[in-house]
C-alpha cells in the first residue's frame, strides 16, 4: 500500500501545479518566454542539474528526493504534459490576437505560452533530471545504460528545445545574384548584423514538365469542381485522356516564344515559359502555354466555355551557390532545400525565389537560423536513438 | 536500367517475399529457408534500385515511384531484423504484404513513376522515417489486441500469466523503440528542411501524445507491475492516439494549417 500512498501524493502535487499554473495565467497572462534568455535559461538548467546532484548524492533518502525521483512522480510529469498536449492537439493554434473566443480567452489557443503547460515542462525536466541522478549512483550495466541514455538524452533535448528556444534568431535574407549582404532581417523587420557575409554567386533551378488542366471560362474553375483532374506533359508526343476529351499532343517545347503569326518556336533560355501543341479534332486545335512575365498566356478553347490550360511548372530543385566569408575564412558552397549550410551555430537554408519569375529567377530567399543549443541537442538526440535501440537490446537479453 | 524492366525484378522480389512469408508461418521443415528466401526477395529488389541508381546518375529518391521502392526495401529489412530477433512468425508476412503493396502500386499505376515529389520531400530522412513507423505500428496493433485480449481475461475473471504480461511488455518495448526511432528521424529531417527538430505542428503533437501514452505503459508496468488493468487499458488509450497521428489529426480542428499536409493541386 506504501507505494499507492506515492501515487496519491504525485496526484497531490500535480493538482497544486495545476493550480499554480492556472494563478500565475489568470494574474500574469501568457507566459514570456523573452525572460528565459541568455543567461537566464543557462542558470536555470544549472540550478535545476545542481539542486538535483546535491539531492541525490547527499541526500537521497530525503522525502524529497525520493519522490521527485520516483515512478510515481513520473507517472505524473507524464499524464500532465499529456493531458495539456491533448489540448493543445485538439484545438487550432494561433497567435492571431483579433481571436477573442473562449479557448483564446483562456490562453489555449497559444498552448506553448500557456502557463499550465510551462509549469508541466518545468516539472517533467525536475522529475527526469532527479531520476536521472538517483539512478547514476548505480552500478553501470547494460539495462543502466539504456535508462541513462533515455533520460539523460530527453533532458538534453528538452533543455535545449525549450530554455534554449529563445536564444535561437530566425531571419530572413533576400539577396539578387551577385549581391552580398552581412546583414539579415528578423520577422518583424529588425536587422541584424552577420558575423561572415555572404554573396549569391548563382540560383538555379529545375522544373517538372507542366500539367494541363480544364476550366470552366465562366468560373474560373478547374473541372471537375472540387476534385480537378491534371495531366502530366510527356515530353514524348502521345494521345491522353482529360476529361471526356481524347486529345494528341503534337508538340512541347520547354522554353518557347510566339512566332507572331499564332504559333511557337522554341528559344533556349530561362526567361521564357513551355507551350504545348494540342489537337482535339479537326476544329479544335492549339497552342497553350502557361506563360510568365515575358510571354502572355494561351489557353485552347473548347465548346461549352472550357479551356484547356497549363499550369506552372512545379519546381523540381532549387539551389544557391553561395560564397561565405569571414575575417580568416572563405568557402563556396551550394545550398539546397533539405542540405543547409551549417557553419558553428549558423544555418541558411534555401527557402524561396522569386516565384513570379520561376525558373528565371536570379533572386534567392534564404532562411538564416542561429542556435547556439544546436549541439546540445543533437547529442540528445544521439543519445535517445542509443537509447531506443536499447530497448531493442534489453528485449533480447530477457529471453 | 529503366522502368520497363521492372516486372522482371518485381515478380521474382514478390514471390520470394510472399514464399518466405508463408513458409515463417508453417512449422515444416523448409520454415528455415524462410528468412533467406524473404531477404533474397529484397536483394532482388534493391538490384533494380542499384541499376536505376547507375542509369539515372543520382539517387532515386525524387519520383513517389522511386519513393516506394525504398519503401518497400526497408519495410521488408526492418521486418526481418525484427522477425529474426524476436522470432514473430507473423513479421515476415505482414512486412511481405506491405512491401508487395507499395512495390505492386508502381506497376499497377505506372503514372506514380514520374509523379512530381515536392522539394521538401526530397530527403534521405523520408522512407526511413515513414518506415520505421509503419513497422512500429504493426507491433503496437499486435500490444493493443494483446491489452484487449488480457483485459477480456480478466473481466472474465481469469488469470493473465506473467509470461502473457511479459509477451506484452516485450511487444511493446519493441513497438516503442521504432516508434522513438520514427519520431527523432521526424526531428532531424524537420531540423533539415524547416529549420526547427519541433514546431508543435498538429501531427507532430499527436505524435507526442503517443508517445507520451507509451511512456506512460512502460512505466506503469516497471513501477506498479500490479495495475495491469490500467496499463492494458493504456495500450488501446495509446494506440487510438497512434491511429489519429496517422490519419485522425487531418479531420482535426488543430490541423487547419498543418505542413504534414502535402497534397497538390
Amino acid at each position: 500500500m506504501m507505494k499507492y500512498k506515492k501515487i496519491q501524493q504525485a496526484l497531490m502535487v500535480l493538482l497544486i501545479l495545476l493550480v499554480v499554473g492556472l494563478g500565475l495565467q489568470s494574474f500574469l497572462g501568457p507566459f514570456n518566454i523573452n525572460i528565459l534568455a541568455y543567461p537566464v535559461n543557462v542558470l536555470s538548467v544549472l540550478v535545476i542539474l545542481l539542486i538535483s546532484v546535491v539531492a541525490c548524492k547527499f541526500f537521497p533518502n530525503h522525502r524529497v528526493t525520493r519522490f521527485l525521483s520516483s515512478g510515481a512522480a513520473a507517472l505524473s510529469a507524464l499524464l500532465f504534459i499529456g493531458v495539456l498536449s491533448i489540448v493543445l492537439g485538439l484545438i487550432f493554434q494561433t497567435t492571431d490576437a483579433q481571436l477573442t473566443d473562449i479557448p483564446a480567452r483562456l490562453g489555449i489557443r497559444a498552448m506553448t505560452t500557456y502557463y499550465p503547460f510551462v509549469v508541466s515542462y518545468l516539472y517533467l525536466l525536475v522529475t527526469l533530471s532527479f531520476a536521472t541522478f538517483k539512478r547514476l549512483k548505480w552500478e553501470l550495466s547494460a539495462l543502466n545504460i539504456g535508462f541513462f541514455l533515455n533520460h539523460a538524452g530527453l533532458l538534453m533535448v528538452l533543455f535545449a528545445l525549450g530554455l534554449g528556444s529563445v536564444d535561437q534568431l530566425h531571419l530572413r535574407m533576400r539577396l539578387k545574384e551577385g549581391e552580398v549582404a552581412h546583414e539579415a532581417l528578423s520577422q518583424v523587420g529588425r536587422k541584424y548584423a552577420l558575423p561572415f557575409q555572404m554573396q549569391l554567386v548563382d540560383f538555379r533551378m529545375e522544373t517538372y514538365l507542366p500539367k494541363l488542366a480544364i476550366i470552366d471560362t465562366k468560373t474560373g474553375k478547374f473541372l471537375p469542381e472540387g476534385a480537378p483532374e491534371f495531366y502530366d506533359i510527356d515530353s514524348v508526343s502521345k494521345s491522353f485522356q482529360l476529361l471526356q476529351y481524347f486529345f494528341q499532343q503534337i508538340t512541347y517545347i520547354d522554353q518557347a516564344i510566339p512566332n507572331g503569326v499564332g504559333a511557337y518556336v522554341a528559344k533556349p533560355d530561362n526567361k521564357f515559359p513551355p507551350a504545348v501543341l494540342l489537337r482535339l479534332n479537326d476544329e479544335v486545335s492549339g497552342w497553350v502555354t502557361c506563360g510568365n512575365q515575358q510571354v502572355p498566356y494561351q489557353m485552347l478553347m473548347l465548346p461549352n466555355n472550357r479551356a484547356v490550360v497549363m499550369m506552372n511548372p512545379e519546381a523540381k530543385s532549387y539551389a544557391s551557390m553561395v560564397r561565405v566569408e569571414g575575417d580568416s575564412f572563405e568557402f563556396q558552397r551550394l545550398i539546397e532545400v533539405n542540405k543547409p549550410l551549417h557553419w558553428h551555430a549558423w544555418s541558411i537554408y534555401q527557402s524561396s525565389f522569386d516565384d513570379k519569375q520561376g525558373k528565371a529567377s536570379n533572386i534567392s530567399i534564404f532562411q538564416v537560423i542561429y542556435d547556439p543549443w544546436q549541439r546540445l541537442t543533437q547529442l540528445g538526440l544521439a543519445m535517445l536513438i542509443l537509447g531506443a535501440l536499447s530497448l531493442f537490446w534489453r528485449n533480447h537479453q530477457k529471453n | 536500367m529503366n522502368w520497363s524492366l521492372y516486372p522482371y525484378f518485381l515478380f521474382p522480389a514478390l514471390a520470394l517475399w510472399l514464399t518466405g512469408g508463408v513458409l515463417a508461418l508453417t512449422q515444416s521443415k523448409m520454415k528455415r529457408m524462410a528468412p533467406f528466401l524473404f531477404l533474397l526477395g529484397t536483394g532482388v529488389l534493391a538490384l533494380f534500385i542499384l541499376g536505376l541508381w547507375v542509369s539515372l546518375e543520382r539517387p532515386p529518391m525524387r519520383t513517389m515511384g522511386e519513393t516506394r521502392l525504398w519503401y518497400a526495401v526497408y519495410i521488408s529489412i526492418a521486418g526481418f531484423f525484427v522477425y529474426k530477433r524476436w522470432k514473430y512468425s507473423w513479421m515476415l508476412i505482414y512486412s511481405a504484404l506491405m512491401a508487395t503493396v507499395f512495390s505492386l502500386l508502381i506497376f499497377v499505376m505506372p503514372e506514380v513513376q514520374n509523379k512530381n515529389l515536392m522539394p521538401a520531400l526530397q530527403s534521405v530522412w523520408f522512407v526511413p522515417h515513414v518506415s520505421v513507423y509503419i513497422i512500429s505500428y504493426a507491433l503496437l496493433a499486435v500490444a493493443m489486441l494483446m491489452g484487449v485480449l488480457g483485459l477480456r481475461k480478466i473481466h472474465q475473471g481469469k488469470e493473465l500469466s506473467n509470461d502473457y504480461l511479459q509477451r506484452t511488455d516485450k511487444m511493446t518495448y519493441v513497438g516503442v523503440g521504432f516508434l522513438m526511432l520514427g519520431l527523432i528521424m521526424g526531428a532531424l529531417w524537420a531540423k533539415e528542411v524547416w529549420a526547427s527538430y519541433w514546431s508543435w505542428d498538429p501531427k507532430e503533437t499527436w505524435a507526442f501524445i503517443t508517445c507520451v501514452f507509451y511512456l506512460l505503459y512502460i512505466h506503469i508496468r516497471k513501477s506498479y507491475p500490479l495495475l495491469v488493468k490500467t496499463a492494458l487499458s493504456l495500450l488501446i488509450v495509446a494506440f487510438l492516439c497512434l491511429l489519429i497521428t496517422w490519419k485522425g489529426v487531418n479531420y482535426l480542428p488543430s490541423a487547419k494549417e498543418s505542413m504534414h499536409s502535402y497534397s497538390q493541386g
